[in-house]
């Protein structure tokens, strides 16, 4: 989706009096800094532009040509939701929405954190090949909003981009039961290839949310 | 010590508005025309005359990483391509990164050691020239001073640079803050390199580029061009160091060219942050392109609010090379099996295959142009990872499909600074940027010549087929013409 122009100049000619910050609304809305900024546009156009050569070359060129629009981020991205039958495909790190009957809640994997994350340094290294597999963490968190859930490790499955199975042994317990006051957090360990892999949450064979993540190890 | 996250801050909103404050007072100011491109002396492209640039350089991801929808990064995947233009065909030179950033800024090609990361901080060894430019390194990662780049370049064209890293020296024990950023004495048997971050430092050498050139280490005039991206508090000697936020307040302190290395998490490459990923949430550790993207949010906007970018700016983002998953584009025809590492022969390679752009050539100290890493099959290089620019002088939305590499991007910022002397060719091209037939940026990319700034655009409004020359006329397939903000 398309951010709105965010700052133009006035259209050469037209009559320049106060600030304005034109065809500005989601921009002025949405992000504090640079609507403060919108406010120190009108002191500067009250007077107190104090502009160098230099400067005015470059307002010169805005008021010419027009302002550059500006990209700004949404404020927060959407979240995806998730059912039996109808999984979700995530990025990791991104939250899902999943309901299972009477049950909602956020579902969430993170990592992977590795036990290798960079070649190794110093003079025994030098020539030697670099690492091509590490041992890594997938953390799952599951936050209830309403009813409960029993989630176990062996319910989460993980292949790399060339289908092979990770083998994932839990970190910790392997099942909880999560409600709203209690959320949850499991943690599997697998061994993987440096490059993409996925890892999937599914419950009674059904799968939920599909993660795919990628392992660093130059 | 760093500057402190409220001065950080502070000085961030002060730039924005600054910046911003400065369109305003284009109302005021009697229309000043963008310069647009006018035919070279010797009948080649000549781009338009920007003035300013900025390098974001990220790390390790395909194309299909980063601009598919694999990752959480919508901002650089789908938002800034509709402010810009992306490359679809934009490659590395090799693997692991350094290799790639020595090619950037000095087009030398990747050699045994610096293919490999340099772990240990050492000299390049026996470091005579090679032919084309290139030099004999069979061992080691720091060029002799005899080897330049473009920043050298730079300096002999008088045009202004610097090279922003974030981190670097928030642990002055493991690299030097006054000395471009390098970790020790690269002589004798040379130190330790670190190639990984931590909780407190997240800077690692072989992503900056300057600590890898004599030219540059030993001339302190050069270091002082070389800086924390956040600033560094005054020390005893020592000024303090301006961040970029206050660099961009005004034209006359914005330098030319702005190189812009993000820290291990921020630049995508890895995967949990050792520390801080700018997300506000001392628990969120996540990295990969959700951490760039949160880094592109921060400084993408705060750079084109700047009155430098405003008149005559591009912004670069770029990634050193790319990892796994690739697409399969042509050129596969079997199964490698010529791997160091007999594990990564394996059937599946097929499906990881890419090929080395734009003619790429190896150079003296290997076999082949790249290493040969993931298992690829036939052809290495540092594969496709695609690249968005941003600029007045290009149109919002538009793809271009003319393949580029990393040497690619060096003959371009020659030609765009208007070095046309010295280098490997005569004509100011160091190294394989120097190369016969290779393209610069040309119409393709720069295909705003008025510099009429234009509403933003859904990507692939207008695509640029590959051309077979430079000069060959550009017929752009154009789904949604460009609007311009101050109307038609």
């Amino acid at each position: 989706m398309l951010d709105s122009s965010v700052i133009t100049a006035p259209r050469a000619g037209q009559r320049r009096s106060g600030a304005r910050c034109i065809r500005t609304p989601r921009l002025l809305r949405s992000a504090p800094a640079v609507g403060l900024s919108c406010l120190l546009i009108a002191a500067a156009l009250s007077g107190c532009s104090g502009s160098g050569s230099s400067q005015s070359s470059a307002s010169g060129v805005v008021s010419s040509l027009g302002a550059v629009p500006i990209p700004t981020a949404p404020r927060s991205e959407s979240t995806e939701s998730a059912a039996p039958g109808k999984p979700a495909v995530l990025a990791i790190g991104g939250p899902v929405a999943v309901r299972l009957g009477s049950t909602r809640l956020l579902a969430t994997a993170l990592g992977p954190e590795q036990v290798v994350s960079a070649p190794p340094s110093g003079p025994s290294a030098e020539h030697s090949a670099l690492p091509t597999s590490t041992q890594a963490t997938i953390t799952l968190r599951i936050v209830p909003s309403a009813g409960s859930v029993r989630v176990l490790t062996k319910d989460l499955s993980s292949r790399d981009e060339t289908g092979r199975l990770i083998t994932l042994t839990p970190v910790g317990p392997d099942s909880a039961i999560a409600s709203p006051d209690h959320p949850v957090t499991l943690k599997v360990m697998g061994t993987f290839d440096s490059g993409a892999a996925q890892v999937t949450w599914s419950e009674e064979g059904h799968p939920l949310a599909i993660w795919t993540f990628n392992i660093e190890l130059d | 010590m760093s500057a402190s996250p409220l001065r950080k801050r502070r000085s961030l909103i002060a730039s924005v508005a600054v910046g911003v404050v400065a369109l305003a007072t284009a109302a005021l100011v009697p229309g000043t025309s963008a310069a647009a491109s006018t035919p070279r002396h010797d009948g080649g492209y000549q781009p338009p005359k920007i003035g300013h640039v900025w390098t974001i350089i990220l790390e390790n991801k395909s194309y299909e990483s980063t601009f598919t929808g694999l990752n959480q990064n919508s901002y650089l995947w789908k938002t800034l391509p509709s402010y810009g233009e992306l490359l679809r065909q934009y490659y590395g030179t090799g693997h692991y990164s350094l290799d790639n950033y020595i090619s950037l800024v000095g087009g030398q090609a990747p050699a045994p050691d610096t293919q490999a990361d340099c772990p240990q901080y050492s000299n390049v060894s026996p470091g005579f020239a090679a032919p084309d430019g290139q030099t004999y390194a069979s061992t080691g990662c720091v060029y002799p001073s005899s080897v330049k780049t473009i920043f050298n370049q730079l300096d002999q064209v008088g045009k202004s640079w610097k090279i922003y890293a974030q981190d670097m020296g928030n642990d002055p024990t493991r690299e030097q803050v006054y000395n471009c950023g390098r970790p020790g004495d690269p002589s004798g048997a040379g130190v330790v390199d670190p190639g990984g971050a931590t909780p407190t430092d997240q800077y690692v050498p072989k992503h900056n580029p300057a600590p890898w050139f004599h030219a540059l280490t030993d001339n302190p005039k050069d270091c002082k061009n070389v800086v924390p991206l956040d600033g560094y508090a005054a020390t005893p000697g020592h000024k303090a160091i301006p961040s970029l936020a206050e660099d961009l307040k005004s034209i006359k302190t914005t330098p030319a060219f702005s190189w812009i290395t993000p820290n291990n998490c921020s630049d995508a490459h890895d995967a949990t942050c050792k520390g801080d990923n700018l997300s506000g949430d001392p628990n969120n550790n996540q990295g990969g392109l959700y951490a760039a993207d949160l880094f592109l949010k921060k400084w993408v906007p705060t750079i084109m609010a700047s009155p430098a970018f405003q008149k005559d700016g591009e912004i670069q983002i770029i990634f050193d090379e790319a990892f796994p998953p690739y697409k399969m584009y042509g050129n596969s025809v079997a199964d490698y099996t010529g791997n160091g590492n007999p594990s990564l022969n394996t059937p599946t390679d097929t499906s990881q295959s890419i090929v080395a752009c734009c003619n790429e050539l190896p150079g003296p100290n290997v076999t082949q142009p790249g290493d040969q890493a993931f298992g690829q099959d036939t052809t290495p290089g540092g594969g496709i990872t695609g690249a968005v620019f941003i600029s007045r002088f290009i149109k919002p939305g538009s793809v271009s499909d003319q393949p580029y590499n990393h040497y690619s991007w060096l003959r371009s910022m020659e030609d765009l600074f208007g070095i046309n002397r010295g280098g490997t060719d005569g004509k100011g091209h160091l190294g394989f940027a120097a190369a016969d037939g290779l393209r610069p940026f040309g119409p393709d990319v720069y295909n705003n010549v008025s510099g009429k700034a234009m509403r933003p655009s859904a990507s692939g409004s207008s695509v640029y087929p590959a051309t077979a020359s430079l000069t060959s006329p550009v017929q752009p397939k154009v789904v949604r013409e460009s609007v311009p903000v101050q109307g038609r």
